[in-house]
């Protein structure tokens, strides 16, 4: 019996491997032009790299999960890109300009040489790869679970984890970037159309209209579709939402994709077209609510599961492969572009601080080589790990905003903060993410007695306080240091 | 000990920063503008956090999420069109 949906799914798979591959074409993978596309990627291009970000598996299959097991807490998937595109447009263009200048391949560079320290590099990269392990496992992780439940169980999540490891270690090492952005566009096709058709579709079968659905939802589960009392409480989504987007272009592959642009304008045209284009992540949210009445009983991480479910009891296995396919890609294309920065910084910011002697060859051949290590590390923890989607990403957020305000100060014309004060502010905030995020502690127990919102601040949002208050009182400090100077007449050496 | 280290670092900065033209910032007017999505979706939502009245069959709070998700486009439109840095580079174009 031929399995239909899993025909579909490894025929996308093998088109994706061939646009990947074929990126490649006449160019000789030097460092530069392996990572950020020499710099020549034109609007189109760095707009769906840039876009893709959104439409990930995070997107497609958590953003259904989320919006079925917690209601209207899906509506910061919609809320915090917004925010980050506002400040994109002041932020990209001279963060673009400074790395075109100082040929800058990597995020922890660009920190490593505003500041004048390889050691803050070497922070701001271990910062990053924090954050995008457990990013890149969800991708996997996601991947696992399209490939085994549109297959009907037949390859098993951990057979496709594998399978996507290899695909994705494979064009990565060959076409770097070039792989990566001819793959974001078929991505960016098919998921639309899958996206549009099952946000349209399913909640008009289901229930004949929109707002029959809503109306239904409210019924059984009366105020489900506003935010609660408490846990993802207004509290929670305004931290979340802020944290968020300060945090959205922090993440080293969405940095370092926006170094393959060409030209900056193209930054600030994409500011206004964006929130429409993510707009259409709301029906990936209708169709995690029509989930809701029609497949009820999902617990903890199967929410994950509702889009499939639904897709399952509705549509033919035809279309079921569609959906996987659509699904397959959101979390290869992200899981390259990931791999691909962790490997880049390791190699760049880590590695070459340690060897001196190391040339952009061989570093270029280190980070290849070093695709397949990280794509193993990230299947490892796709195998064991056992969070929602959402909750994976929202730890990496955590992480990974601390790096936003050293980022903004580097951009000032007189940075009042130096490597030090950068070095101790973010420390505090990872810190503090590690340890009250990972659930070594609770807010409780250290602060008892505050109001119960106080607790509901996303744990990213407190260690971006601390840091914050570090960096003030780096600056206030650094301030009293300069007049002393001037008042002496003395400058050390 | 620390302090010194760190006076090279202040002193090379000026040469990394070859004129940029938007040194000056952007306009008061430019930033109220950008601040009108903040507001929108982290003041506002706490005064339309409910269910009730759907709007146009939309729940009241995913309504209001989803009309600034449209504003934020039109508020980026404008500052881009107000932006005089836009206007400059055009005119260089032609």
């Amino acid at each position: 019996m031929i399995n239909v949906p899993l025909l579909i799914i490894g025929a996308m798979a093998v088109v994706a491997l061939y646009l990947g591959l074929r990126a490649r074409k006449g160019r000789q993978m030097g460092l530069e032009q392996w990572a950020v596309g020499q710099r020549g990627f034109g609007s189109f291009l760095v707009f769906l790299l840039m876009a893709g970000e959104i439409y990930t598996t995070v997107a497609f299959l958590g953003g259904s999960g989320f919006a079925y097991g917690r209601g209207a807490a899906v509506y910061y998937i919609l809320s915090y890109p917004c925010l980050a595109y506002v400040i994109s447009y002041w932020l990209l263009p001279p963060i673009w300009r400074y790395a075109k200048q100082h040929n800058l391949v990597t995020q922890a560079s660009f920190f490593a040489e505003k500041y004048d320290s390889p050691a803050l590099g070497v922070l701001v990269s271990l910062v990053g790869l924090a954050a995008l392990v457990p990013y890149l496992v969800l991708q996997f992780k996601g991947l696992g679970i399209i490939v085994a439940t549109a297959s009907n169980g037949v390859v098993s999540p951990a057979l496709a984890i594998w399978i996507g490891a290899v695909l994705v270690a494979a064009y990565v090492s060959i076409s770097g970037v070039h792989g990566a952005a001819w793959t974001a566009v078929l991505k960016d096709i098919v998921v639309l159309v899958v996206i549009l058709f099952l946000g349209f579709y399913l909640p008009l079968h289901h229930y004949g209209s929109f707002s029959a659905m809503f109306a239904a939802i409210e019924d059984a589960k009366p105020g489900f579709l506003s935010l609660q009392q408490s846990g993802t409480s207004l509290v929670w989504f305004d931290s979340t939402v802020l944290l968020a987007g300060l945090g959205f272009y922090m993440w080293p592959h969405t940095f370092s994709s926006l170094y393959t642009a060409r030209d900056h304008r193209v930054f600030r045209k994409n500011a206004i077209i964006l929130p429409l284009y993510q707009l259409i992540l709301v029906f990936v949210a209708f169709v995690g609510f029509a989930a809701i009445l029609k497949v009820p009983g999902l617990q903890a991480s199967n929410v994950d599961l509702s889009l499939f479910r639904l897709s399952i009891d509705t549509f033919d296995p035809w279309m079921i492969g569609l959906i996987g396919a659509a699904g397959m890609l959101t979390a290869l294309v992200p899981g390259a572009m990931i791999t691909m920065a962790v490997a880049t910084t390791v190699a760049n910011n880590v590695y070459r601080v340690v060897n001196n002697n190391a040339d952009d060859g061989s570093t270029a051949r280190l980070a290849k080589l070093l695709v397949p290590v990280v794509t193993l590390v990230a299947v490892y923890f796709a195998l064991t790990a056992n969070n929602t989607i959402v909750a994976l990403q929202l730890t990496g957020y955590s992480l990974i905003t601390q790096l936003f305000p050293a980022l903004l100060l580097s951009l000032l014309p007189n940075n009042p903060v130096t490597k030090v004060g950068v070095f101790i502010g973010t420390a505090v905030g990872v810190t503090t993410v590690a340890v009250f995020g990972f659930g070594y502690l609770h807010l409780q127990q250290v602060l008892p007695g505050l109001p119960q919102a106080a607790y509901e601040v996303n744990v990213g949002f407190v260690g971006l306080v601390l840091n914050v208050v570090v960096l003030a009182i780096a600056a206030a400090a650094g301030r009293a240091g300069e007049k002393n100077r001037l008042a002496t007449g003395r400058y050390p050496e | 000990m620390q302090r010194q280290k760190t006076v090279p670092a202040v002193a090379d900065q000026p040469s990394a920063r070859p004129g940029s033209p938007r040194e000056a910032g952007p306009s008061t007017l430019l930033l109220s503008l950008a601040a009108l999505p903040f507001i929108g979706f982290l003041v506002g939502v706490t005064f339309v956090n409910r269910v009730t009245p759907f709007i146009f069959g939309f729940p009241c709070l995913l309504a209001w999420v989803l009309l600034w998700i449209v504003l934020t486009s039109i508020v980026m439109g404008a500052i881009y069109r107000l932006d005089p840095d836009n206007a400059i580079k055009e005119e260089v174009e032609q």
